[in-house]
């Protein structure tokens, strides 16, 4: 675990199940002086009100809510429509090796789960899907997205529903 | 929404004017930032002078240069960045509780020192709100969009305590150099010992590129000791993040983060948090359009802190 400031803890953990399991669990009762949650790859932070905050307690919470890690409910599935037309499909399928109906092949043939909201409303992180879509980030980050855009980067997918400013993906 | 009577009118934005409150904590998972007001101090200070409950909703000036035009009477107070007031065409004071007569303007001007400045209005601005907010989310586009000529501001019932106090004592802004506290963040060890020691030592400007979201800063680039690339993850307000050393395009810089930040960073790692995370930073402006540039420093303050 690891203090931001006197405003946030960070708890480093092995993966997403690890962080949804510990999110799950705290999500129901924030530790005293906790503010927000904020789950990601394989970090949780948990926000600080640093006036309430006891950071020595609220470590001992997580420590204790790590042991009964939760369970998040299952949404359900949701199909998303999609038109591969954007302008990385080209570069996808050369860094990927495979040709531009494999890629959406492989995109639209295993399901993905959002594992997470952020950074913006409606954008989700999605994780699962097809190994052989990893791509690394772009190296110049595009400063919009159309509303729909769908992302891929590193072992992680996303889906925006706002016109929006954007940089990972 | 309330009746046009209890309403003010937007006649002149300035360069930007928003709804802005406490903001929306505890949303993050659904990836909603917090918002709010940037200098809550100030926000919560003209709540209390007109009586306002303080996370009442109130209107967030950027360098002032805005007019307001009440349709009826009300009772106003002006805090933050200390900016030219005027009521009718007389002078009024920051700072203090004003009385508005219906038909009468106010006019805001440019604050010599700080940049944003906060008018409460007693009543709070009654926009609806979204997800328990009244605030402009600038990144996520959430609340009422930034004030416009011809914006009716409508004003809530006025509430049941009445103003007690006619002027708040508040020091002035500082202006020129200003020293912030700050603390080795989560991922000081992706960074030299030579950049965490320029990062407290050396100056740093904030540039004209800076909004609610950030502040883009200006100075000594920060080495990385490691070339990995972090995936995203929660960050604190007053984090300042780094890009990669290759990042393009060039004005891509530290970043100070600010109410409207990315809820998680990308691209980059924060080797360093403020340790008074909290409105001061919103006050810092860049000085360039008046050719002289306000720099801050950011100082080691308090022990390394590592879990």
């Amino acid at each position: 675990m690891l203090r931001c400031a006197d405003t946030g803890l960070l708890v480093e953990l092995d993966d997403l199940d690890a962080v949804l399991g510990l999110y799950a669990a705290l999500a129901g009762e924030l530790p005293a002086g906790g503010t927000d949650l904020v789950p990601a790859a394989r970090t949780l932070l948990v926000k600080l009100d640093p006036r309430i905050a006891d950071p020595e307690a609220v470590r001992c919470a997580v420590e204790s809510a790590r042991s009964r890690s939760g369970t998040l409910e299952d949404g359900g599935d949701l199909t998303v429509p999609v038109t591969y037309d954007g302008a990385d499909l080209t570069e996808v399928a050369r860094s990927t090796g495979l040709s531009e109906r494999e890629v959406i092949e492989a995109h639209t043939g295993t399901v993905w789960t959002v594992a997470f909201g952020g950074f913006a409303p409606g954008f989700g992180y999605l994780a699962g899907g097809d190994s052989r879509l990893r791509v690394p980030r772009r190296d110049e980050p595009r400063t919009r997205v159309p509303a729909g855009a769908v992302g891929l980067a590193g072992n992680s997918a996303a889906s925006t529903r706002a016109a929006r400013r954007a940089g990972g993906n | 929404m309330s009746a046009p009577e209890h309403a003010l009118e937007v006649t002149r934005p300035g360069p930007l004017s928003t709804v802005q409150d406490l903001g929306r904590p505890g949303l993050a998972s659904m990836g909603v930032g917090p918002s709010g007001a940037a200098d809550r101090s100030a926000l919560t200070l003209a709540n209390r002078l007109v009586g306002n409950d303080e996370s009442a909703a109130a209107i967030e000036t950027t360098s002032g240069g805005r007019e307001l035009l009440a349709r009826s009477d009300a009772t106003v107070a002006v805090t933050g960045a200390p900016c030219p007031v005027e009521v009718g065409g007389y002078g009024a004071s920051v700072n203090t509780v004003l009385r508005v007569r219906a038909g009468t303007g106010v006019r805001l001007g440019t604050p010599a020192s700080g940049l944003r400045s906060y008018l409460a209005v007693r009543g709070g601005v009654a926009v609806e709100p979204v997800l328990g907010s009244r605030s402009t989310d600038a990144l996520s586009g959430l609340g009422p969009g930034p004030l416009a000529v011809g914006t009716p501001v409508p004003v809530g019932a006025a509430p049941g305590s009445v103003p007690t106090v006619e002027v708040a004592p508040v020091p002035l802004p500082s202006s020129g150099e200003v020293p912030l506290r700050a603390v080795p963040g989560p991922r000081q060890d992706w960074f030299t010992d030579a950049a965490l020691k320029a990062l407290v030592t050396e100056a740093y400007e904030v540039t004209t590129a800076s909004d609610r979201i950030g502040m883009r800063l200006s100075g000594p680039v920060l080495e990385r000791a490691t070339d990995r690339e972090l995936p995203s993850e929660g960050m604190v307000a007053g984090a300042v993040q780094v890009p990669p050393p290759n990042s393009r395009p060039p004005r891509h810089r530290e970043v100070l983060g600010d109410r409207d930040r990315d809820i998680r960073g990308r691209r980059s790692c924060r080797p360093v948090a403020s340790g008074a995370a909290g409105s001061f930073p919103s006050r810092l402006i860049s000085d360039s359009r008046r050719g002289a540039r306000r720099i801050r420093r950011l100082r080691r303050d308090g022990p390394t802190v590592r879990g």
